[in-house]
């Protein structure tokens, strides 16, 4: 059984599981103002050309874009109850837990690539690359379609480096056959998890709702 | 007396220098009837205690230490080589300008010369010189820590730093961006030369910002010892903490930055292009949404200095505790509201620029209750003229002057005239050289016995300090005068009329560097013939002088009780007493069986 | 994560909610809001991601300093993301969006204009070059 080990700076677990939580809320709030410079970019380049982001937003799929939002909550949701279910001591149900949440991650990646790839058909490509923009002379599209391949682009390589990270998890839990007290550990990777279903709860909205049919 | 071996530091008979009793003559207190016993063993214990860099003396185990006192002498040099290097760069730019016609080089090279020495001295001297190094090996030491709280993550912030600084060398010799380290698009989109190079130096150089601020908030939070509360740890320990929290809000957006730059001019995606529906202007607020802040991580750890040294050298409470710490993150978030003043003409609206201006002159305000509570501190003390204290007699004027040209420029109006000119370039440059690299100076004569065990010669401090001052003023001084004549900033040519200003800036920046050679010399010559270190030279109260200079791997083989303030100098020096809560013999056990 | 653990459909029943919040907002997309669509659907938004803080990330059993983080760096996003857009948003118009007059009449001459062009005096903060 895998019980944590307590550093001899710390005053006990209690202070190095807080210490853990506190240095990955740290590192996720530094993730969320990563993200912020293309928020502001979006913000700024809607309040510019109005119309052509909605006439850019009705130009991607509702249906996939629907079908992502609803995985990573799922995925959400599975990985909380992981660390709940370890907590417990139920070590089978979380390793699967935390393997389905990975699966749910690669089900996103799949159906990402392929609406990257329904963009290209069309001829969108970062940059204001492609026929879609000699048929569609407006400035507004190039960047809107640039800022949506730099926000949803950086998202997706989050969303890899989490299935990389549940994915070790699953594998630790059960070759460690971890206790109680270790659940902290896929707690911090949990948070990686939520932190990367919350970006997408707002990216969802700015690139596949607010579209012309409001 | 048990006879001691080992550490030449202790006569025979002397009280033990380990973590236990300071050198106080007049000590408080007597060890209880039970303690002298348990503080016998403990001495037993520091006699085979050696010092931190003779722990262990192979390469390995300094590549792989995992000892924050390693780390901090790791980055100190780094960031010396940093600093020679953008130094370097300096003299050079200078040389150019003793002439109005070419002296040195092309336009093209000095293009490059004044973006690489920005970047360098920025990113890799400015930023990292105290926090990383300074703060690294105090902070745990000030809180009564052993170490911070993730001392891997310390040691992987050394690598982050050494790639990103090879990696921008490397595009610096592979010819170097010459945008001006602002990187301004649509030049930086359409630019000839190896930029990307640089732009992932610096992103990769980030990380390292990135995690050395969480590893200090968290050991903040985290490791204090018992019975210290956030409002008794020493003021040096609040600037890092304000800084860290910048470090990490800031940092990641000029991430973002850098990597839009990188696909702008590597891959044409055309953010800010305006034929693409781009805005020039949206680029300048992001950039500046995080540089604004970036000066605030220069001044702050600097500030911390002085509230260390002013307060150990005047051996005096400080006027209001709570005024500096308050005014540290007063700082350090008023600064985030500011970035809009770089833009005044840029073509921002009129109403942000408004918002702007005032919201700039609100900083000034913590500085100014800084300023007058460190005088305030040194009113009626008992004040020894040292060598950091020169230093901070010359960062005290230096940043007031820089500081107010600031409040200057952060009028709009006035701005309109003074943007892009030497005027600007003299402000920042009394910020941080006349103030940040001072301090640092301030820092490394002030912890220098504590850090290496060895005293350096007081008279070559002193007067290197003095000619490092006097050739900064005459470096920097004119540049005000250029700037207020007209000459602009990153400009090959200039009209004749300037010439003598010019040559009078050229002719301080050798005194300047002489007096910084000199300093290098008289430190290093310390290290193999200056006398060795006692415990606290300066008599000061914060726990770094109650450990041994220099402190052993663990900095604490029992955790300390905390039973005053930081800055206690009512009261003479009395003994820093192991915790009772804390078992003498656990912790001993603890101290033997180590985890890697 | 040290606190002990909750019943096992906590997380489910939360998830379930935010779930269904995504529905009601992807509904809501197809009725013409109008100018309320963007704050709707954003506030949808922060309200998932509140839930998603509060229980999922446990931020209700964490100390202060964690909460008043999750509460500071979502405050900064805004403070970019708002000044920058208020910069846009307040700039006069370019000068040059305003057509320039198309004189007739003779050079030195007050400008006569043809047709419905605007001149200098038509709007206040556009102008463009009246003399060249």
């Amino acid at each position: 059984m895998y019980t944590p080990r307590v550093q001899p700076f710390f005053e006990d677990l209690e202070k190095q599981r807080h210490a853990a939580k506190l240095g990955m809320w740290i590192f996720l709030g530094s993730e969320l103002l990563f993200f912020a410079g293309l928020f502001a970019i979006y913000a700024f380049y809607r309040t510019l050309y109005p119309e052509t982001f909605q006439l850019g937003v009705d130009h991607n799929s509702k249906l996939l874009g629907s079908i992502n939002t609803a995985l990573l909550i799922l995925g959400s949701t599975m990985v909380a109850s992981a660390v709940n279910f370890l907590r417990l001591g139920q070590r089978r149900i979380a390793t699967w837990l935390v393997a389905a949440t990975a699966a749910s991650g690669v089900l996103y990646i799949a159906i990402k690539s392929t609406e990257y790839g329904m963009h290209f058909s069309h001829g969108i490509y970062p940059g204001g690359v492609g026929h879609f923009f000699a048929e569609n002379p407006d400035p507004g599209f190039p960047v809107f379609f640039t800022t949506y391949f730099a926000l949803t682009g950086l998202h997706v390589i989050h969303v890899a480096i989490g299935v990389a990270l549940l994915g070790w998890k699953a594998w630790w839990i059960r070759r460690d056959r971890v206790d109680p007290t270790g659940a902290y550990r896929l707690g911090i990777v949990a948070l990686y998890w939520h932190f990367v279903d919350m970006i997408w709860l707002f990216l969802w909205p700015m690139f596949y709702l607010l579209g012309t049919q409001r | 007396m048990k006879k001691r071996r080992g550490n030449p530091d202790i006569e025979p008979g002397a009280p033990s220098t380990f973590g236990a009793v300071a050198t106080g003559t007049e000590g408080d207190r007597a060890a209880g009837p039970g303690r002298g016993a348990e503080l016998a063993d403990l001495r037993e214990v520091a006699v085979h205690a050696k010092p931190y860099y003779a722990d262990e003396t192979t390469i390995w185990s300094w590549l792989s230490t995992t000892d924050h006192k390693r780390i901090g002498i790791i980055f100190f040099v780094m960031t010396s080589v940093a600093l020679l290097i953008g130094g370097v760069l300096a003299m050079v730019l200078r040389l150019e300008h003793l002439t109005p016609d070419p002296t040195v080089m092309s336009a093209a090279t000095y293009n490059q010369v004044f973006t690489l020495h920005g970047v360098i001295m920025v990113w890799f001297f400015l930023i990292p010189s105290i926090p990383a190094a300074f703060g690294n090996f105090f902070v745990p030491i000030m809180l009564g820590a052993q170490d911070v709280a993730f001392p891997r993550l310390n040691l992987a912030t050394v690598y982050f730093y050494l790639v990103g600084l090879i990696v921008t060398v490397v595009g610096l010799v592979a010819g170097g961006a010459d945008t001006g380290w602002t990187f301004y698009p649509p030049y930086s989109s359409q630019t000839f030369t190896t930029l990307v190079p640089i732009l992932i130096g610096v992103f990769i150089l980030g990380w390292s910002t990135i995690l050395t601020g969480i590893n200090l908030i968290v050991t903040i939070h985290t490791l204090r010892a018992k019975g210290m509360k956030l409002m008794q740890m020493p003021l040096f320990v609040w600037a890092m903490y304000g800084v860290s929290v910048i470090q990490v809000v800031a940092t990641p957006v000029l991430g973002m930055v850098l990597l839009i730059i990188s696909l702008d001019h590597g891959l044409d995606w055309g953010f800010f292009d305006p034929a693409r529906g781009g805005d020039l202007i949206l680029f300048q607020h992001l950039f500046w949404f995080y540089s604004h802040p970036a000066v605030y991580i220069m001044i702050l750890p600097a500030m911390g200095v002085i509230s260390e040294v002013v307060l150990a050298l005047s051996h005096k409470n400080p006027l209001s505790y709570k005024a500096i710490a308050y005014s540290t993150f007063g700082i350090a978030f008023a600064g985030f509201l500011t970035w809009g003043h770089h833009m005044f003409v840029s073509g921002m609206s009129t109403f942000d620029a408004g918002v702007f201006g005032v919201l700039s002159m609100f900083v000034g305000i913590f500085s100014a209750i800084k300023v007058f509570t460190w005088v305030g501190s040194m009113y009626k003390g008992s004040i020894s003229l040292r060598t950091p204290l020169v230093y901070v007699f010359a960062f005290l004027f230096l940043f007031v002057f820089g500081g107010m040209t600031g409040i200057a420029v952060a009028a709009t109006s006035l701005d309109v005239h003074w943007h892009d000119t030497y005027f600007i370039v003299a402000h920042f440059h009394f910020i941080m050289v006349g103030a940040s690299l001072t301090a640092w100076f301030a820092a490394i004569h002030y912890w220098w016995p504590k850090m290496t065990g060895r005293m350096y010669s007081e008279a070559w401090g002193i007067a290197a300090s003095i000619l490092v001052f006097l050739g900064f003023i005459a470096t920097f001084f004119p540049q005000f005068l250029l700037g207020n004549g007209g000459m602009p900033r990153r400009y090959y040519y200039y009209p004749d009329h300037f010439q003598a200003l010019h040559v009078m800036s050229t002719a301080g920046t050798w005194v300047l560097a002489l007096g910084m050679t000199i300093a290098l010399i008289y430190l290093i010559f310390s290290l193999f013939y200056g006398a060795r270190a006692p415990m606290n030279p300066w008599g000061a109260r914060t726990l770094e002088w109650a450990v041994p200079s220099p402190p052993t791997r663990h900095n604490f083989e029992v955790t300390p009780l905390i039973e005053q303030d930081p800055y206690d100098y009512s009261n003479p020096l009395r003994e820093v007493r192991p915790n009772p809560l804390y078992d003498p013999e656990l912790e001993r056990h603890r101290s033997t069986e180590r985890s890697p | 994560m040290s606190e002990p653990p909750v019943s096992r459909w906590f997380f489910p029943i939360i998830g379930a909610i935010v779930l269904g919040l995504a529905a009601v907002s992807l509904i809501l997309s197809y009725l013409g809001l109008g100018w309320w669509a963007v704050p709707v659907a954003i506030g949808i938004a922060s309200v998932q991601a509140i839930l998603v803080g509060w229980f999922s990330m446990e931020l209700f059993e964490s100390r202060f300093s964690v909460r008043m983080l999750a509460i500071i760096a979502p405050l900064f996003v805004i403070l970019l993301t708002v000044l920058a857009t208020a910069d846009l948003a307040s700039r006069a118009p370019e000068p040059m969006q305003v057509p320039p007059p198309i004189r007739a009449g003779f050079p030195g001459g007050p400008p006569q204009l043809t047709g419905d062009a605007p001149g200098p005096e038509a709007d206040g903060a556009g102008r463009s070059p009246s003399a060249d």
